[in-house]
């Protein structure tokens, strides 16, 4: 990657910061057979009948750009992704629709926009499909992170037994809209907001710091969460960092990629109190506790 | 010492050096001798007064100055022997302020300036046939590493040093201890400028901490919430200086020119307070929401520094260094001990003018507007 010119800094240092691995696949663009493929997974995981979903939502977080030349006929404009997914999914009865514009913080979002609609309306589940594929040989580096392609899925249900939303908490700060040219300024009010989103959705929820058994991290560098951990006063060992390393970080699914592997490794238990955060451009600064 | 002493002063045009000569030109008739090398050296002494000094320059006031153009590192002070000689036969007071107060100077460097200087002023001190005081200019933060009471009649310690400056000043201090010259020494906490106006002729480490929360890039202070942080008015340090200077009796002592707890913010509060009157002063800067740093351990501060370092950020090393030499000490939360300002008029309380300072570091943009 480096050679490539896909990160800029050196491999010591991104090492040190947690992206010990880098790999780039040879593959043509198979970013719509993710979307597909993660999607089929959640739904079959969930064993929901695809008539029962009444809402697709599809969020990337990377600016969306209409295919094409600038002369491609304006119909071109309105060849949707979201529906194409929801036809490549046999939804019959999904309002699908897309969401953009919140980084990383997109998904967490997203579940929290399903989780308020199927509460409050006569759907019984919503599908909450994400993902990002960065152009090829692009520039992977951003603000000290390492990026991947993902592609994830959610099913969010009423009543659900797994996964209960306990809070979510959201701090916007529209003034850094203009992310290339406040990066410096994004660098310098990461921590504090982190904190402060942190502690404000552990207190919404009527917890305490202690009562999170796993911090479920997005997959931004090791190096960042050792920080957080220091300024929240937990012990680094209840962030589950085992996938910045293997996976980098995608965007928006991190959290549902180190949710099912946690899982499959068997380190949740029923019961736990679990703590996802992000920030995403835009900015946000996005906490969301589940109960396992 | 009597009023129409004859004074010898280094570091005049410094930060406190021209409050304490100011001050000297108001309230005592003697000769005052400025040995002055870089800052003021090409002024002359209307301009001086003027610039510096902030006083009408009066044939009274030009007569009583004399600039002596020196080096303090050098034999006999870089001055030519029979001026050398003269100035000891005349001389009835020193006040040795001139320092360089950067923090992250190598240690070789630090001693240069503020070791080997003290030592060549503490040889001529030695020759004068007439000195009643040598007044030395210090840091409470000798005391570096140290956590709880601090003393004024104790400076040894091993508990180690937070930066450079604090290392040299306190070997300067023991070279001091070490001679047979009447010496005082001013172990000052932090100037932050005039409390009547905000004025300040330096912007020092707390208003660039100040100036990297205007800017949006102040991330995280290193420290403990409650620590108190001690800033002084400058006029006030200068005139508690010169009184005790002009007055007092006993020599081979430490004071502390301190404002204590009582009149002082915590490192919490200096942080609350700064944000809160810059956006009272600022609007536009307030609507931009910047979110106050968070007051993290060392350990943290430490690997956001490397961060910046690895990535050869230089824009956030130069703002996580300038924090890093100047909070270290809020990890160390102490409480000085000042029996020996005898009744001096205390510091104004730092709420009662800390406004005016950060007005002023906006008015003046930290020193690029007039």
């Amino acid at each position: 990657m480096k050679r490539s010119k896909q990160v800029r800094s050196s491999v010591t240092f991104l090492s040190e910061l947690g992206f010990a691995y880098g790999y780039v696949a040879d593959e043509p663009d198979r970013f719509n057979e993710l979307l597909v493929a993660a999607a089929e997974q959640a739904m079959a995981d969930s064993g929901r009948p695809p008539a029962q979903i009444g809402t697709l939502f599809l969020y990337s977080g990377l600016n969306p750009h209409a295919p094409g030349s600038r002369d491609a006929g304006i119909l071109e404009r309105f060849r949707y992704p979201v529906a194409k997914l929801a036809d490549q999914l046999e939804l019959p009865h999904a309002n699908a629709m897309a969401l953009s514009q919140q980084g990383c913080s997109g998904l967490l979002s997203a579940i929290n926009l399903a989780a308020r609609m199927v509460e409050a309306g006569d759907q019984p589940a919503a599908l909450c499909v994400a993902g990002d594929a960065l152009p090829p040989n692009t520039n992977r580096e951003i603000m000290y992170n390492v990026m991947s392609d993902a592609a994830a899925a959610v099913m969010v249900e009423r009543g659900s037994p797994r996964n209960q939303i306990v809070s979510f908490h959201q701090l916007g700060q529209s003034a850094y809209w203009d992310s290339p040219q406040q990066e410096r300024e994004l660098i310098a009010a990461y921590f504090p907001m982190a904190q402060r989103a942190i502690c404000a959705a552990v207190e919404q929820a009527g917890l305490r710091l202690s009562d999170i058994r796993w911090i479920v991290p997005s997959n931004v560098s090791l190096r960042s969460w050792t920080i957080l951990a220091e300024l929240l006063g937990i012990p680094a060992s209840r962030i589950w960092s085992k996938n910045i390393a293997r996976v980098g970080h995608t965007v928006c699914c991190d959290h549902v990629i180190n949710l099912s592997d946690m899982s499959r490794e068997g380190t949740l238990r029923r019961g736990d109190h679990l703590l996802l955060f992000t920030f995403g451009f835009g900015a946000s600064w996005t906490s969301l506790i589940l109960q396992h | 010492m009597t009023r129409g002493d004859s004074l010898l002063i280094t570091g005049s045009t410094g930060m406190a050096g021209r409050e304490i000569t100011r001050h000297l030109l108001t309230r005592s008739d003697g000769p005052l001798s400025l040995l002055l090398h870089d800052t003021g050296k090409a002024l002359s002494r209307p301009r001086l007064l003027r610039e510096v000094f902030r006083l009408e320059p009066t044939p009274a006031l030009i007569r009583r100055i004399r600039l002596v153009r020196g080096d303090l590192t050098k034999d006999h002070l870089g001055l030519p022997s029979s001026l050398y000689g003269e100035l000891a036969q005349t001389v009835d007071g020193i006040i040795h302020a001139a320092a360089t107060t950067r923090f992250d100077l190598p240690l070789a460097e630090a001693r240069r300036v503020n070791v080997l200087a003290t030592e060549q002023l503490v040889r001529f001190a030695r020759r004068c046939r007439n000195l009643a005081h040598f007044g030395l200019l210090s840091t409470v933060f000798v005391s570096g590493r140290r956590k709880g009471r601090i003393l004024e009649s104790e400076r040894a310690h091993t508990a180690g040093f937070v930066n450079t400056y604090e290392q040299s000043k306190y070997e300067a201090e023991a070279c001091l201890e070490s001679s047979d010259v009447p010496y005082v020494i001013y172990r000052l906490s932090t100037l932050v400028g005039d409390s009547r106006t905000g004025f300040t002729s330096h912007f020092t480490t707390p208003h660039q901490a100040l100036r990297v929360m205007h800017l949006g890039l102040a991330s995280l202070v290193p420290g403990l919430p409650a620590c108190s942080v001690d800033l002084i008015p400058t006029e006030w340090a200068a005139a508690t200086i010169v009184n005790h200077f002009l007055n007092q009796a006993a020599a081979g002592r430490a004071i502390h020119v301190v404002a204590g707890p009582a009149r002082s913010y915590s490192l919490a509060q200096v942080i609350d307070e700064s944000y809160e009157r810059l956006g009272e002063l600022d609007p536009a800067w307030k609507a931009r929401h910047y979110p106050k740093p968070a007051i993290a351990t060392q350990a943290a501060f430490q690997l956001l520094v490397r961060s910046a370092e690895q990535a050869r950020d230089s824009l956030m090393i130069g703002v996580l260094g300038m924090l890093r030499y100047f909070t270290e000490q809020f990890s160390y939360p102490k409480d000085f001990d000042a029996t020996n300002l005898n009744g001096a008029d205390p510091a104004p309380d730092i709420g009662d003018y800390y406004g005016r300072v950060v007005a002023y570091c906006l008015k003046t943009r930290w020193g690029r507007r007039a």
